[in-house]
């Protein structure tokens, strides 16, 4: 399974995915003019991902700074995908990292958990102090 | 330009609190210089880290307004996909304020109208709520055939506003009714 690495730009994140220890990393600020072009091909490998095989575990770190509103549908693909492989019998857990002082991105977490109704997510919120 | 327009240009720039100000063709690269240059500015302001990430945020959602939504007359000054508009910053007293104009096709000023009265009215509360509920709407794309994003760039803006955002509409007599300048304005 192909794994992934993007190196961080001024306008999209850091993003490693690691098929084998089933490991995602999101770091970074994200407003890319078409959020489209960026996650699609990560959204499609992981969702590739586990459609090949369910893994019994699943652990993301996402630790964005900024995310505009475009790239915010593509957060909730994300979510989506991830929801669904929990829902399949996949132990996710979710660290959804933000400035304990930006109440912006914390709240763009709960929104998209609130958005995927019934979910299978372990979701937890980790405030740190920038 | 003689030096007595930027005379009273700076002077205008001036008493208006003015700390940043981009008038000309926005693409996409254009979008990466603007963006880079207010992070240096408001680092250089020190402005404190939840206000400046608000400023950030409302300055992309407007650019990108522009880029996204913008008219442009095709009269050669801003060569497509680019489009013709203005961004600036200031501070009055407690509070900074980012205001944005730009063409837009004069058949959608009702639509965009629409929009930002309906918002004017609402609260934080409801604005917050209308967000979590568009958020979730996969209908989006199907259904509104102008947006191209999420449909939730100007709740983003109105989040994050400490007064309700102001809007104008003027007609834009050089393209004979085609386009409207459309002015709108946050503060944080």
């Amino acid at each position: 399974m192909q794994a992934i690495k993007t190196v961080r730009t001024d306008s999209t994140p850091e993003v490693i995915f690691n098929p084998v220890h089933n490991t995602l990393f999101i770091a970074g600020e994200c407003y890319p003019e078409n959020p489209n072009l960026f996650f699609q091909p990560i959204i499609g490998t992981m969702q590739a991902h586990f459609d090949n095989k369910v893994s019994a575990k699943f652990y993301a770190r996402i630790r964005l700074s900024y995310v505009n509103s475009a790239s915010t549908k593509s957060m909730r693909q994300l979510f989506m995908v991830l929801n669904e492989a929990a829902h399949a019998g996949c132990a996710v857990d979710i660290d959804w990292e933000f400035d304990e002082e930006d109440d912006a991105i914390q709240d763009l977490g709960e929104d998209l958990m609130h958005g995927l109704g019934v979910t299978w997510l372990n979701f937890n919120e980790a405030p740190f102090v920038a | 330009m003689n030096l007595r327009s930027f005379e009273q240009f700076q002077e205008g720039a001036a008493h208006a609190g003015v700390i940043y100000y981009y008038a000309g063709c926005f693409d996409g690269d254009m979008m990466n210089v603007l963006s880079r240059a207010l992070k240096d500015k408001l680092e250089y302001e020190n402005v404190s880290g939840p206000v400046k990430r608000k400023l950030f945020s409302s300055f992309v959602e407007m650019a990108q307004n522009i880029l996204h939504y913008g008219g442009a007359p095709g009269n050669g000054t801003c060569p497509e996909p680019g489009k013709p508009g203005a961004i600036g910053m200031g501070q009055a007293e407690q509070s900074y304020w980012i205001a944005c104009g730009n063409l837009v096709p004069s058949e959608q000023v009702e639509r965009i109208h629409g929009k930002l009265t309906a918002l004017k009215s609402m609260s934080l509360a409801e604005i917050k709520a209308a967000y979590r509920q568009q958020l979730a709407n996969d209908e989006h794309e199907a259904t509104d055939a102008i947006s191209k994003g999420a449909g939730l760039g100007l709740l983003t803006i109105a989040r994050d506003s400490t007064q309700p955002i102001e809007f104008e509409f003027v007609p834009h007599t050089q393209s004979a009714g085609r386009f409207s300048y459309f002015y709108l304005k946050t503060v944080i």
